[in-house]
């Protein structure tokens, strides 16, 4: 191993830790630490918190504002910045919709969109899913048809995560009907403020509003925010699929969430877990899994070529990475036993101090258990993602 | 993702050696036609392997090795456990030489080493006895399983923080040889009284870095018998037609042939993190290792078990190799410390990079 390389590496996780210690708002850190609900505007205190050292979008090139983050750093940012207590970076501008303006948008599309993204100033959000069109996503059926120097958009986009506080939304689109369904799909900048865009929440089990469905009646979209080719969508939206997966192991929250565990354990009796060997053994059992995902991430980052498009490997970080999250949050609520049984969404959300029995964070651990479930659905499931390796590297 | 961090030039031309020796001397077919006996040690495929430089991959150069080379040692084994090499490779090939050139006496390296080197001698290690004590320069106790010491012409065996030598047809020893379920071999020990020398500068920590090297290296066997395993049932899938199509075309099946590929490149990755360590020797090392053995032999086990059901029928049989594969992969689990030793080393070692 090259011994400079992994210095370098530990001197960068050390920068990121000392950011997460000295400059994230102590207040965000602790809601992230405790699995509370972020409102808008703790993301954007920690995005903005972020800005003084150029991390809102390390990984973009240069000429964008980025720093041109290799792989691997990029990797251990998201690790160690989540191990830390930063919130999530959620991604829909800054690593989703980004990357795809500077890489096939046009040069008036990147001086309007790019800058805003940078300085947090315009939130995104992601128009894919349908109600008919989940895993099966090539089906969407919302068309865009062109009227001189508009597509009017009429149709339906579902789990649009954080849309009521999105000022814009990339969006699938149907232009034209062709033979096959990945055919005729166009990559659309659409504004929230336009006439015809309803957003209406739908509330999830751990009863907080994280994904909404967004109603599109005739509106009408500038043919300037298409992106790239018209009809050529589907690949751009691969493209930021991938990119998607890339960082959906999500080490740093699982180092996170184990730690969490471990500390209940050393501090909390357990009023259900009556074979505490077994346990422990639990707790063991998952550290290797970890071990085992941060060996397979660490040389994935250190050996991957950012030009490239991620491979089966990010399919498989997926699959490993959202079934670990699972367990933990699953063995934490088996920890809290009774405890785990009591859950007022009010106590998430700030609006109560403390839950009324168990440990203080309780609570948290329990929304963590529940939004968690989404973790093997959302991204491509995790069947999707069996499919995929099935196909691409095993030729089935 | 294919290549490896730790790999050299060595390595390349040892790793293209082993693929071509064990695709066209090692047949899977053609050893199953030789008697169970002729199978478990074969003389002329020992010299080959001496001759290819397979036993000194544990001893420096000046000793007559090719260095202590951790990512050789562990290629070499993956090769062994995908050709289900019945050799003892890791007792005679990596752990004697090793602690022979550590802590043998001038005397001791220049009687033995060269011999081991050139094949012409094997020795079996018995480096974690539950009870062998030693008076007066002789050995008492008995050990069950002693992997390799079945076809051993000596003994290594520690006794407290001792490492001794003796002739494994000595007066006072007695051994009870038996075949393992893959077709390797063991003994029981018996020592009454056997006389034997020590290794007079072996310590400790000499002998943990053995088992560490002889854990890693059946890892990296147990990753070669599970890749080789998968990759029988990938070629299974595509050709086996069963309803008028291919089984690979069904999702149940292809949905476990890919559990069987991440379990695969997860193993892959924890191998070389730990390869890559103890070469380094970084604090993490031991950790690295246990971790390695206790996840790559679990895997091993799962993806070979999947790899018999997969086939039906035929991966029950002793003809095909499948279930050849499983055998090692349970064996393997049990050498140089359990898979469940391992597991608890891992579970009581923090680590050392990020705390």
């Amino acid at each position: 191993m090259n011994i400079d390389l992994l210095l370098a590496e530990n001197e960068f996780r050390r920068q990121v830790r000392d950011y997460c210690e000295r400059e994230l708002p102590g207040e965000v850190r602790q809601k992230v630490l405790g699995n509370l609900f972020l409102t808008k505007e703790d993301n954007l205190r920690f995005l903005r918190s972020l800005a003084g050292r150029g991390w809102v979008a390390g990984h973009w090139p240069r000429q964008y504002g980025g720093a041109e983050w290799t792989p691997l750093q990029r990797f251990v940012f998201e690790e160690e910045s989540m191990r830390c207590g930063a919130p999530w970076l959620i991604p829909f501008g800054v690593n989703y919709v980004g990357p795809v303006i500077y890489t096939f948008g046009s040069a008036a599309q990147k001086a309007r969109f790019l800058p805003p993204i940078l300085a947090s100033e315009e939130w995104w959000a992601q128009g894919y899913s349908e109600p008919g069109a989940g895993s099966d996503l090539a089906g969407l059926k919302t068309r865009a048809v062109r009227h001189g120097d508009h597509y009017v958009v009429t149709g339906q986009k579902i789990w649009t995560s954080y849309a009521q506080w999105a000022d814009w939304m990339f969006c699938l689109v149907r232009t034209s009907e062709e033979s096959r369904p990945q055919q005729g799909i166009s990559f659309l900048l659409i504004d929230m403020t336009t006439p015809g865009v309803t957003v209406r929440p739908i509330k999830t089990m751990d009863g907080c509003h994280h994904v909404n469905e967004v109603f599109l009646d005739e509106v009408r979209v500038p043919v300037e925010n298409i992106v790239g080719e018209e009809g050529k969508g589907w690949s751009y939206a691969k493209f930021l699929l991938s990119n998607e997966r890339i960082l959906s192991a999500e080490t740093g929250r699982s180092m996170r969430q184990l730690g969490h565990l471990k500390a209940l354990v050393a501090g909390t009796p357990s009023d259900s877990v009556v074979d505490r060997a077994g346990f422990d053994r639990r707790i063991v059992q998952m550290e290797l899994k970890l071990h085992a995902l941060r060996a397979f991430c660490l040389a994935y980052a250190r050996s991957m070529d950012p030009r490239q498009p991620p491979g089966v490997e990010a399919s498989i970080m997926k699959i490993r990475g959202s079934e670990l999250q699972q367990q933990i949050s699953e063995a934490t609520l088996d920890w809290l036993g009774s405890t785990a049984i009591v859950y007022d969404p009010a106590d998430v959300h700030g609006e109560r101090a403390i839950s009324p029995v168990g440990p203080a964070d309780a609570s948290g651990a329990i929304r963590e258990y529940l939004h968690g479930r989404a973790s093997t659905i959302y991204g491509g499931s995790n069947e999707i993602q069996r499919n995929i390796i099935s196909k691409a590297e095993l030729g089935l | 993702m294919k290549q490896k961090i730790w790999l050299d030039e060595t390595d390349a031309a040892l790793d293209d050696a082993a693929r071509r020796y064990t695709a066209e001397r090692y047949r899977f077919d053609e050893r199953q036609r030789l008697s169970v006996a002729a199978r478990r040690f074969n003389p002329a495929v020992w010299k080959d392997l001496a001759d290819m430089g397979w036993l000194g991959v544990a001893t420096s150069e000046e000793a007559g090795g090719l260095g202590l080379r951790v990512g050789s040692i562990c290629l070499l084994a993956e090769a062994a456990g995908r050709a289900l090499l019945t050799e003892p490779l890791t007792s005679a090939g990596v752990v004697a030489p090793y602690l022979l050139a550590r802590g043998g006496d001038a005397a001791q390296r220049d009687a033995l080493l060269p011999r081991l080197h050139a094949g012409e001698l094997r020795i079996a290690c018995l480096l974690e006895p539950a009870s062998v004590r030693v008076e007066a320069g002789r050995l008492h106790g008995r050990q069950q399983v002693v992997v390799d010491a079945d076809v051993a012409d000596h003994l290594l065996v520690r006794s407290g923080d001792g490492l001794w030598l003796l002739d494994a047809s000595a007066s006072g020893v007695t051994r009870q040889s038996y075949p393992l379920l893959d077709g390797r071999g063991a003994a029981t020990l018996t020592f009454d009284g056997a006389e034997a020398t020590r290794l007079a500068s072996v310590g400790p920590a000499d002998i943990e870095y053995a088992l560490w090297l002889a854990a890693l290296a059946t890892a990296a066997d147990s990753h070669g018998a599970m890749s080789a395993a998968f990759d029988l049932t990938l070629d299974y899938l595509k050709t086996r037609r069963q309803f008028g199509n291919p089984l690979g075309t069904y999702q149940a099946l292809q949905h476990r042939a890919v559990d069987m590929y991440v379990a695969l490149g997860e193993s892959r990755a924890v191998l070389d993190q730990a390869i890559a360590s103890l070469q380094a020797g970084t604090t993490d090392a031991a950790r690295d290792v246990h971790a390695a053995k206790a996840l790559v032999g679990e895997s091993a086990r799962r993806v070979t078990q999947e790899a018999i059901q997969l086939h039906g029928g035929i991966g029950v049989t002793d003809e095909y190799a499948a279930s050849h594969y499983l055998r090692r992969a349970r064996v393997n689990e049990q050498l140089w410390g359990s898979a469940e030793q391992h597991f608890m080393a891992f579970a009581n070692a923090a680590p050392a990079t990020i705390a």
